[in-house]
C-alpha cells in the first residue's frame, strides 16, 4: 500500500498509465460482459452518430463501433504483450551468451541482427506477414522478429558494458568459472533492465499491429483490430467522423499507458538517473 | 579510421546482399506466384479476370524462368542487377528503374521535410524546457511531447483529413506535384503529411535534447565558463549546444532512415505516390522485380545513413574514436 502511494506521488504519469493499462486489460478480459452488442452483427442502421445505444456510433456496415473497439482491445493487447514477451525471451537467450562468449558465433549472430535491423520495421513485418499469410499468430511472429533483433542489440550492449566492470574482473581474477560469472553477476544486472525496456516496447508493438491491420495484413476480418477499424472507416470519415476519432482514441490511450508506465519504471530503476535525481 | 570505414562498407554490402536473399526467398514463398498473378489460377478467375489453361501457366512459368531452382533464379537476378538491369514491373510493364525513379523522390522529399519540421519543433522546445526546468513552461512542453509520442501518425493524419473538413470546410489533401514542376504546389501538398510525421518524431527529439541539455548544464566546463564571467548566451551557444546536440543528431539520423521505408501509412492516407505505396502494391500483386529492387534500394540507403550517422557521431564527439 505504502509503495503504491509513493509511486503515485513520485511518478504520477506512470501511475496514470498503470490505471489506464489495468482498465484496458479488464476490458479485454471482460469483453463479452462490457460490450453491449455483438461486434460482428451488421444489424443496426449504418453511420449513426454516438448515442446512448451506440456509445461510439455505428460503422458503414451497421456494426456497433463501441463493441468492436472493446473486442479489438483483446487483439491489440494480446499482440502487444506477446510480441514483446517473445522478443524479450529470445533476445536474452540469444543475446547474453552471444555477447558474453564472443567469438565466431557472436560475429554470425551480430551480422544476422544487422541484416534484420537494416530493414525498416514495418516493411519487414509486412513482408513476413505476407509470406506467412494473415492470421493472429503470423502477425505476432512478424512483429516479434523485428523486436528480437533490436532486443539482441540492446542486451549485447548491456552485457558488454557489464563485462568490463570491476566486479566482473575481480570475479575472474579470483577464479570464478565463466558460467558462474554469467549467472550470478551479469544476468541479475542485465535482465531487470531488459524487462523495463521491453515494457516500453509494447506501445510500439501495438502501433505496428495497427499499422499492419491498416494496410490489410493484420488479423483477418471479421475480427476487429483497432487499426483495421481505422482503415475500414476511411471512405466514410467525412460523413462519420466518429469512425476516425474513437479507434484512434483507443489506440492512443493504450500506447500512452504503456509508454508512461515503462518510462516511469525505467526512471526509477536506471542507476544513472537515480543518482542524478532528474 | 580508414580501416573502420572499409570494414563498415564491406559489412554493409554483405548486409544488403543478405537482405536481398531474404526478400527473394520471401517473395517466392508467397502463395500464388507471378504466373498466377498475371494469368489467373488454372481453372479459377485470376486477378485480371482471365481463365488460365494449366498448360499456359506451365509455359508461362517456363518462359519467366520460374521453374529453375531458387539459387539459380537468384544468381540470374543478381547478375542482371550488377549490370544495372532491374527488369520491368509485371504490373505496369514499365521498367522498374522508371517506377522507382518516379516514386523515390517523393519519399525522400517527405523524409527530409518531416525531419526538418521535427527539428524545428523539437530541438528549441527541448532547449527552452531545459533552461526553464520544472517551471510551468517546462511542464506544458513536456505534456506536449508526451502527447506527441503517444498519438500515432496514422490517427493524426486521419483526424487532420476529417475534422477540419467538417468544421471549417478545409482539407489538407492536395494533389502531388513534383518539386521541379511547381515548388509552391509541391510544398502545399507535402506540408501536412510531413507535419503529421514530424509530430511523432519531434517528441523524442525534444526529450532527448532536454535530457542532454540538463546534463550538460550541470557539467563542470559549463560551470567554468560561467565562473569566467561569460555571458549566458555565449555559454549556451558556444559550449552547451554543440555538446548536447550530438546524440540528437544521431537519433535524428536513425529516424530519417526509418522514414525512408516506413512512411507507408502516411503515403497511403495522403495519396502520395511514394516508394512505400509502390512496395505494398508490389507485395500484393507479386510484382517480384519491383519489390526486390525497391527493398534493395531501401536497405542500401538505410545502411548508408546509419554509417554516415555513426561517422558523424565520431567526428562530433572526439571521445568516440573508431580505431
Amino acid at each position: 500500500m505504502a509503495t503504491i502511494s509513493w509511486f503515485v506521488r513520485k511518478k504520477s504519469l506512470g501511475a496514470l498509465g498503470a490505471i489506464i493499462l489495468i482498465a484496458w486489460i479488464l476490458v479485454a478480459i471482460l469483453a463479452e460482459q462490457i460490450a453491449p452488442h455483438n461486434p460482428n452483427t451488421q444489424a443496426f442502421t449504418p453511420l449513426q452518430p454516438p448515442s446512448t445505444m451506440h456509445l461510439a456510433g455505428t460503422d458503414q456496415y451497421g456494426r456497433d463501433l463501441f463493441s468492436r473497439l472493446v473486442f479489438g482491445s483483446r487483439i491489440s493487447i494480446v499482440v502487444g504483450i506477446s510480441t514483446v514477451t517473445i522478443a524479450l525471451v529470445l533476445a536474452l537467450a540469444i543475446g547474453i551468451p552471444s555477447a558474453f562468449w564472443g567469438g565466431t558465433a557472436d560475429l554470425i549472430v551480430q551480422r544476422i541482427v544487422d541484416m534484420m535491423l537494416s530493414f525498416p520495421g514495418l516493411l519487414f513485418a509486412l513482408l513476413v506477414a505476407a509470406t506467412l499469410g494473415p492470421s493472429l499468430t503470423n502477425v505476432i511472429i512478424s512483429i516479434a522478429l523485428g523486436k528480437t533483433a533490436a532486443g539482441i542489440r540492446l542486451v549485447r550492449g548491456m552485457v558488454l558494458s557489464e563485462r568490463e566492470k570491476e566486479y566482473v574482473m575481480s570475479a575472474r581474477v579470483i577464479g570464478c568459472s565463466k558460467a558462474r560469472i554469467c549467472f550470478r553477476h551479469i544476468n541479475p544486472n542485465v535482465i531487470p533492465m531488459s524487462i523495463i525496456l521491453a515494457a516500453t516496447a509494447v506501445g510500439d508493438s501495438i502501433l505496428a499491429d495497427a499499422g499492419m491491420s491498416f494496410l490489410g495484413l493484420g488479423v483477418p476480418p471479421p475480427a476487429s483490430s483497432w487499426g483495421s477499424d481505422l482503415s475500414l472507416g476511411r471512405s466514410s470519415f467525412l460523413l462519420a467522423p466518429w469512425l476516425a476519432v474513437f479507434p484512434g482514441l483507443a489506440l492512443t490511450s493504450a500506447i500512452f499507458a504503456f509508454n508512461m508506465l515503462g518510462d516511469s519504471l525505467r526512471d526509477l530503476l536506471d542507476p544513472r538517473i537515480r543518482r542524478r535525481g532528474v | 579510421m580508414r580501416r573502420y570505414l572499409v570494414q563498415r562498407l564491406l559489412l554493409t554490402l554483405l548486409c544488403v546482399l543478405g537482405i536481398s536473399m531474404m526478400v527473394f526467398l520471401a517473395l517466392r514463398l508467397l502463395k500464388g506466384d507471378l504466373a498466377t498473378a498475371l494469368l489467373g489460377q488454372a481453372g479459377v478467375t485470376g486477378a485480371w479476370n482471365k481463365l488460365a489453361d494449366p498448360e499456359d501457366l506451365a509455359a508461362f512459368r517456363e518462359a519467366l524462368g520460374l521453374n529453375d531452382p531458387l539459387p539459380i533464379q537468384y544468381a540470374k537476378w543478381l547478375w542482371l542487377v550488377l549490370h544495372g538491369q532491374f527488369g520491368n514491373s509485371a504490373y505496369t510493364s514499365t521498367p522498374v528503374v522508371t517506377e522507382i525513379g518516379k516514386t523515390l523522390p517523393v519519399t525522400v522529399e517527405l523524409a527530409i521535410f518531416a525531419t526538418i519540421l521535427a527539428w524545428i519543433m523539437g530541438v528549441p522546445a527541448g532547449l527552452i524546457s531545459a533552461l526553464k526546468q520544472d517551471t510551468a513552461v517546462d511542464n506544458i512542453l513536456r505534456m506536449f511531447s508526451i502527447v506527441g509520442l503517444s498519438v500515432p501518425a496514422m490517427w493524426l493524419g486521419a483526424l487532420l483529413i476529417t475534422l477540419p473538413a467538417i468544421w471549417f470546410r478545409w482539407t489538407p489533401l492536395r494533389p502531388y506535384v513534383s518539386l521541379l514542376q511547381d515548388p509552391v504546389a509541391n510544398i502545399r501538398a507535402m506540408f501536412w503529411p510531413a507535419f503529421t510525421l514530424a509530430v511523432g518524431m519531434a517528441a523524442p527529439l525534444m526529450r532527448l535534447t532536454r535530457g542532454m541539455a540538463i546534463e550538460v548544464f550541470l557539467s563542470e566546463y559549463i560551470r567554468t565558463a560561467r565562473a569566467k564571467g561569460l555571458a549566458e548566451r555565449v555559454v549556451l551557444f558556444r559550449h552547451a549546444l554543440r555538446n548536447s546536440l550530438v546524440p540528437v543528431v544521431s537519433a535524428s539520423g536513425v529516424q530519417f532512415g526509418a522514414l525512408l521505408g516506413g512512411a507507408l501509412i502516411i503515403e497511403n492516407l495522403f495519396s502520395l505516390p511514394g516508394l512505400g505505396r509502390l512496395l505494398v502494391r508490389g507485395i500484393f500483386y507479386r510484382d517480384y522485380a519491383v519489390v526486390q529492387a525497391g527493398v534493395l534500394l531501401i536497405a542500401l540507403m538505410f545502411s548508408m545513413i546509419n554509417l554516415v550517422t555513426d561517422i558523424a557521431y565520431g567526428c562530433l564527439d572526439p571521445r568516440v574514436r573508431y580505431t
